[in-house]
C-alpha cells in the first residue's frame, strides 16, 4: 500500500471538498491531486526516483503537503528537516541519513535548481546529493525522522506506509475525522505529519493553516472556516483564553492539547472564556499518538487519557520515582500496532528495539483505578522547549567549542508557559577571554536552530560531577 | 512620536535582545519596525517573553500577548512601563 493511494481514492470521492486553505488560497481534493501529480512530475526530471531517501525543509504550506505526497506518488521517503536548522545541523542530517536529494524553500549555495513548476505560487529547489539509496531491508519506507542527540544514541526513525496507516486508523477510531472536519493547522509540519495531516487528508477532512500565531486573527479564520477541531500546545490555547475580542467558537467539537503537559489553570482559563474543554493528548514519533483524553476531559484535565483501544501500557518499576498527581509513577513502556519500523543510524529493526513488543518511551508516569495515564517526568535529559524536544549533549558540544569555554552543562529549566527553557552553566578558562552571555548565545546561534540557543547563561566556577562516574549532574 | 526616547534602558536592552538574537542583526530592526512582518514565530515570541521575565522580572500577562501590544520594540516597552506602574 501507499499513502498517496489512499489520499487519491479521497480525491475521487470528495473531490470539490476543500482540502487546504492557506490564507486567501483554497485548494479542492482536484486540484490537490492535480498539484501532487504536477510536482512528482516535476520531481522525476530532476532524478527523483523510487527508493531514494529526500529531505524536505519547507515551512507549513499547501506546496509542503503537495511536495510530500508527491515524493509518496514516486514512491521515494520523506525526512521532514526542520526550517529553523542551520546548515551544520542540515550537514549533519545529510550524514546520518542517506539522503539522495534536497528539497528546501530557498536555494543553496551551489548545484541546487528550481523547480520547473512553481508549487501552489510557491517555488521550491532541489538538490542531488548522490548517495546511495535507502538499503534494502523490506521496509516500504515512507517517513524518516531525524532526532539528534549523544554520540550512539540511535538516529533516524523510519516508518513504512503500512506502520502510518496503522497508526492513522487507530487514532481515528476515537477522533472520528470525516469530511464534515475542518482542522486549524498551527505546529511546524516538520515536527507533525504522519498522526495528523495524513490522517486528515486520508479521511477527507478539510485543513486551515493558521496564518499568524494571535488570538484575534486566529479567532477570526476559526469562524470564516467554520473548524471544527483545534490541534495545538498549551502556549495557543492560553493566548486564546487571554483574548478578549468576545468571539465565541460554536463550530470547534473537539480541542486537543498536545506537545506538553497541559497545566490546571490554561484548562480553567480556556473552559471559562469557550465553554470547551481541552482534551490532553500524547504522542512519540516512535509509537505515534497512544493517548488521546476525550473520554473525561473535564473530570480529568490533567491526564492524557486512557491508551488508544488497540494500545497497551506498562509501568514499570512503579514507586522508584515517588508519587506523581496522588498514584505511584514509574518508567512507561508501550504496546500496540502502528509502531516504528527501525531506527536508521545505526540500524536496528524494530524488533531489536523493543522489549518483548514493548516500547520504552523515556516518560516517568502513572495510571490510575480507571486507567488514565498521568505524566510526571522524563527519565532522561533531553529537554522539552514548547514541544520540541532538545538534546543537552548537542548544546554542550557546541558550547565546548568556543575557545574561552572550559566546561559546560545545559539543561532544562521548568517553565509554566513553555514546559522547560533551554538553560546553561559555563565554565570558563581562567586564562582564556572574558565573553559575556550575549556573545555565547550568538555564537550557539550560528551552529544551532534558535530553540535550541539557551535562554540563560550562567557563568559558574565549576560543575557538580556524580562521585562514581564523573559525569555532569544536571539540575532538575 | 517616541514616547520612551532612545536612552531608554528598558528599550535599549530589548532592541539590542531582539536585533541580535531574535532577527538577523543584519536587518537592522529598529523600536518601530513591525515585528510580525519581520518574521515573528511562536518560537521568536517564547523568546521575547522569557527574555523579559528574566531581565526585567516580569510576567506579560496573556491577556496583553496580542498583535497591538507586541507588534514593535516600541509597544512592547510601553506595555513593561505599564506592568511595572501596575506591581
Amino acid at each position: 500500500m501507499n499513502l498517496y493511494d489512499l489520499f487519491i481514492q479521497t480525491a475521487a470521492r470528495y473531490p470539490e471538498k476543500s482540502a487546504v486553505v492557506e490564507g486567501c488560497k483554497t485548494v479542492s481534493y482536484r486540484e490537490l491531486d492535480a498539484l501532487v501529480s504536477k510536482t512528482a512530475e516535476d520531481l522525476r526530471s530532476q532524478g527523483v526516483a523510487q527508493g531514494q531517501m529526500i529531505g524536505l525543509c519547507f515551512a507549513n504550506s499547501i506546496a509542503c503537503i503537495a511536495l510530500t505526497y508527491a515524493l509518496w506518488k514516486l514512491d521515494a521517503a520523506v525526512v521532514p528537516i526542520d526550517v529553523a536548522f542551520k546548515p551544520d545541523e542540515i550537514r549533519q542530517v545529510c550524514e546520518q541519513i542517506p539522503i539522495a536529494g534536497m528539497i528546501h524553500h530557498k536555494a543553496g549555495d551551489s548545484g541546487w535548481t528550481a523547480g520547473v513548476s512553481p508549487v501552489a505560487d510557491r517555488s521550491y529547489y532541489f538538490c542531488a546529493m548522490n548517495k546511495s539509496s535507502c538499503p534494502e531491508n523490506g521496509i516500504h519506507t515512507a517517513f524518516v525522522r531525524f532526532t539528534s542527540g549523544t554520540t550512539g544514541a540511535r538516529k533516524g526513525v523510519v516508518l513504512s506506509h503500512e506502520r502510518i496507516y496503522e497508526r492513522i486508523r487507530s487514532v481515528n477510531r476515537v477522533l472520528q475525522i470525516t469530511p464534515g472536519d475542518t482542522v486549524l493547522w498551527i505546529l511546524p509540519m516538520s515536527h507533525h505529519f504522519v498522526s495528523t495531516i495524513v490522517l486528515y487528508l486520508t479521511y477527507g477532512a478539510g485543513i486551515v493553516l493558521a496564518g499568524g500565531i494571535w488570538s484575534g486573527s486566529i479567532l477570526k479564520t476559526i469562524r470564516r472556516e467554520q473548524v471544527t477541531l483545534l490541534y495545538a500546545t498549551p502556549f495557543h490555547y492560553a493566548l486564546l483564553a487571554g483574548d478578549s475580542s468576545g468571539q465565541m467558537m460554536p463550530s470547534v467539537r473537539l480541542a486537543v492539547s498536545t506537545t506538553i503537559g497541559l497545566s490546571e489553570g490554561i484548562h480553567e482559563r480556556f473552559f471559562r472564556r469557550f465553554g470547551l474543554p481541552l482534551s490532553q493528548a500524547y504522542g512519540i514519533i516512535e509509537i505515534g499518538l497512544v493517548c488521546i483524553n476525550t473520554e473525561k476531559p473535564m473530570e480529568k484535565p490533567a491526564s492524557v487519557g486512557r491508551v488508544l483501544a488497540d494500545y497497551q501500557v506498562h509501568v514499570k518499576n512503579a514507586e522508584a520515582y515517588g508519587h506523581g498527581n496522588g498514584m505511584a509513577c514509574g518508567e512507561l513502556f508501550f504496546a500496540g500496532p502502528g509502531f516504528f519500523d527501525a531506527y536508521i543510524h545505526p540500524w536496528t529493526d524494530e524488533t531489536k528495539a523493543l522489549a518483548d513488543g514493548w516500547f520504552e518511551a523515556g516518560d516517568i508516569g502513572g495510571v490510575d483505578d480507571e486507567g488514565f495515564l498521568y505524566l510526571c517526568g522524563r527519565k532522561n535529559h533531553v529537554i522539552n522547549t514548547a514541544g520540541i524536544k532538545v538534546f543537552p549533549e548537542e548544546i554542550e558540544e557546541v558550547l565546548n567549542r568556543h575557545p574561552s569555554v572550559r566546561e559546560s552543562c545545559v539543561y532544562g529549566e521548568k517553565h509554566d508557559r513553555f514546559g522547560q527553557i533551554v538553560s546553561a552553566k559555563v565554565v570558563l578558562h581562567p586564562t582564556g577571554c572574558r565573553i559575556n552571555e550575549s556573545t555565547l548565545k550568538a555564537f550557539c546561534g550560528k551552529t544551532l536552530a534558535d530553540y535550541k540557543v539557551p535562554e540563560q547563561i550562567d557563568f559558574v566556577e565549576s560543575i557538580e560531577k556524580t562521585a562514581s562516574t564523573g559525569k555532569i549532574r544536571r539540575p532538575h | 512620536m517616541k514616547e520612551f526616547d532612545s536612552l531608554d534602558p528598558i528599550e535599549t536592552a530589548l532592541l539590542d535582545f531582539v536585533r541580535n538574537e531574535i532577527y538577523d542583526p543584519s536587518l537592522g530592526i529598529d523600536a518601530g519596525t513591525y515585528l510580525i512582518e519581520a518574521g515573528l514565530d511562536s518560537f521568536s515570541l517564547l523568546k521575547i517573553l522569557v527574555f523579559v521575565e528574566k531581565k526585567f522580572n516580569l510576567r506579560i500577562p496573556e491577556a496583553e500577548i496580542n498583535e497591538e501590544r507586541m507588534c514593535s520594540v516600541q509597544n512592547i516597552v510601553r506595555l513593561i512601563h505599564e506592568l511595572q506602574q501596575c506591581q
